[in-house]
Order: structure tokens, then sequence, then C-alpha cells
């Protein structure tokens, strides 16, 4: 009996289909190479947080048709079909931002930021090392204190 | 007993300087967390509106393309009957056109038969429905989301898109004088 049971489970998980879309590339790997990063680098614009290649809503199969009728039917280039989707959806659409006034501190930002931090770093290091040699002496007062500091200690008694 | 520490001032500012640069950025996230982070502006604002030439809902001979908008200021209204907000929405459509609002509509996706009906059973207040059946024009105006309404001048030129339902309230405050005011 569970032969059986194991049997029909097994079978039956032969009917599920993982969501692999069929676009036929007529034998072109790389067009199917273009196509594939050319998707991934596309923001879904209904969900946002997820790639068109990724996202199962209507709105990305439907770009993702586009892009593939662009690509394979009309032999458009990689440029013309970024420009079509920046067109019509802004250039929030790819995951690459072009270098504009405004993006310019998402590009930099990182990097002006790890510079600043390390001069930081450098300077502070370096001026510490230079105080302490310079402040390494006692002076004069402060080995007076510390004399009488001792001395109290060696005699509690003494005030 | 004191250390020496000539550098004191500068310690001062080690410190002063990354609080502004936290204050200043508190403050712009602050800003930022009363925007709608899934709006999108849309890149048709102030362009006209994209050519298309597609069948009418109601009759699939009658051709409707760009050119028949211009004219007179329309609301572009984006809907479909598998879309509940825009059943929301209807309502509020139906008081404008009452009031003389000419809208257009884009039945997007939608089964025409589907589409057809829900108009007889629930008034219809569009004064000519685009029967956009593969999202083409969709695409061409870069929906996202339904229901869309595009804010169309007498020229023909885009000059607002709204995401969401429309409201009465929303025409009367920000939509009416877009509609009405010539592009500069």
């Amino acid at each position: 009996m569970n032969k059986v049971l194991f049997l029909l489970v097994f079978l039956y998980s032969a009917i599920c289909s993982a969501g692999i879309d069929a676009y036929d590339f007529h034998g072109d790997a790389a067009k199917e190479q273009r196509f594939r990063v050319m998707v991934e680098e596309l923001r879904c614009p209904k969900c946002q947080n997820a790639n068109i290649a990724g996202s199962n809503a209507p709105l990305a199969k439907d770009i993702k048709d586009r892009v593939y009728k662009m690509m394979v039917e009309e032999g458009k280039s990689n440029d013309e079909i970024l420009a079509w989707a920046e067109q019509r959806y802004g250039t929030f659409i790819t995951y690459r931002p072009p270098l504009t006034s405004t993006t310019a501190l998402l590009w930099f930002g990182p990097f002006i930021a790890f510079v600043v931090a390390a001069t930081v770093l450098f300077v502070r290091v370096r001026k510490r090392r230079a105080s302490t040699t310079k402040n390494n002496q006692l002076s004069e007062q402060e080995k007076a204190q510390i004399e009488s500091l001792l001395a109290r200690y060696r005699n509690p008694s003494e005030k | 007993m004191t250390v020496n520490s000539p550098k004191q001032s500068g310690l001062a500012w080690m410190f002063i300087i990354p609080f502004i640069l936290f204050l200043a950025v508190a403050a712009l996230l602050y800003r930022g967390l009363s925007n709608d982070p899934t709006q999108l502006p849309s890149t048709l604002v102030g362009q006209p509106m994209p050519a298309f030439s597609l069948p009418s809902l109601d009759d699939p001979d009658k051709i409707i393309t760009n050119t028949d908008l211009i004219g007179k200021p329309a609301l572009v209204n984006v809907w479909a009957t598998w879309c509940p907000t825009c059943m929301v929405e209807h309502s509020e459509l139906k008081k404008l056109a009452e009031q003389g609002v000419r809208i257009i509509g884009v039945s997007y996706k939608d089964y025409r038969t589907s589409a057809q009906a829900f108009l007889a059973n629930q008034g219809n207040p569009y004064q000519s429905v685009i029967f956009d059946e593969k999202g083409d024009l969709g695409l061409d105006l870069g929906v996202y989301g339904a229901p869309e309404t595009f804010v169309v001048d007498a020229k023909g030129i885009v000059r607002y898109r709204l995401v969401g339902m429309v409201t009465v309230q929303e025409y009367q405050e920000k939509l009416k004088s877009l509609m009405e005011s010539a592009h500069e």
C-alpha cells in the first residue's frame, strides 16, 4: 500500500512545471545571453524590488515579451531597447542608472565616504603619534605632584 | 590635574561635523517618510499622448487614434474589470461625467464582453472607450498599475499622471486646473 502511495505521489510530481518562459532564439546563443542579461537588469515597475526576469507580475511578462520581440524579431540593439524602456518608465526601470548630476552622489558617494574616513583616520593616527612622543616627558610640576602622592601612599598617616 | 591637550578644539570638531552630517541625513530621511516610494513619476508629463490606433470597445470596426483626443481637454482613464480599485473608482467617474468632464476610457488587457457588460450594467461615464486588448497602449503610456488616469489638455499634451483612484475631490483640487490651462 505504501509503495502504491509513493508511486502515485512520485508520478504526480511529474506534472509540476517550473515557470520558465519558452522563448525561441533560433539557436542564436549570443542573443539569448543578451536577453538573459537584459531582463535581469530591468526592474519590474510594478513590484519594484524584483527584476523582470524574476517577477511574475503580468506587466513584467509584457515587458519581457516586448524585449524579446525587439531583440529577436526586430533586431534592435541593447541601447535601443533600453531607450524604449526608459522613455516609458523613466531611468528607474534600469538597475544601472545613468550618471547625471542627481545620480552622481549615488555612484560616487561610497567612494567619497571611504576616502574621507581614511583621511580622517590617517591624520588622527599621525597626530597621536606626534603628540605621544611630545607628551612622554613629564613636566617638573607633574613629577613633584607624583612624588607627593607616592609619599602619601607610603605614609598614610602623614598629611 | 589636567592632561595637556592642545588639540582639544580640534577634537570637538571631530564630533560636531559628523553630528551635523547626521542631522542633515536625518532631515532628508524624515522628509522621505511622507513620500510613497512606489509612486513613479511619469515620463509623459509635458509630452503629447503617444501615437496609437486601436479599436473602440463597443464597435470593433471603429478605430480610435491619438488625434481623436485633440480639441478638448480629457481625462484618459486606464481601467479593467479585473481591477477592484477600478470598480470602486467607477462611481466617482460617473459623478465627474455628470459634471461634464470628458473622460476617455482605455480598457486595459480585459475581455471585451466583460468590459461591455460592466458598462452596460453599472453605467458608462466614458465618452468613448479604447480597447487595448494586448496592453500595447498601456506599455507606451508607462502604465504599471491600474487604475491610472492621465490628464490631457486640449492640445493633446499630457499634463499629469495619477496612479490610483480618481476622486471628485482630487479632480476639483488638482486635475481641473491642469486640464483647462494650456501648456506653456
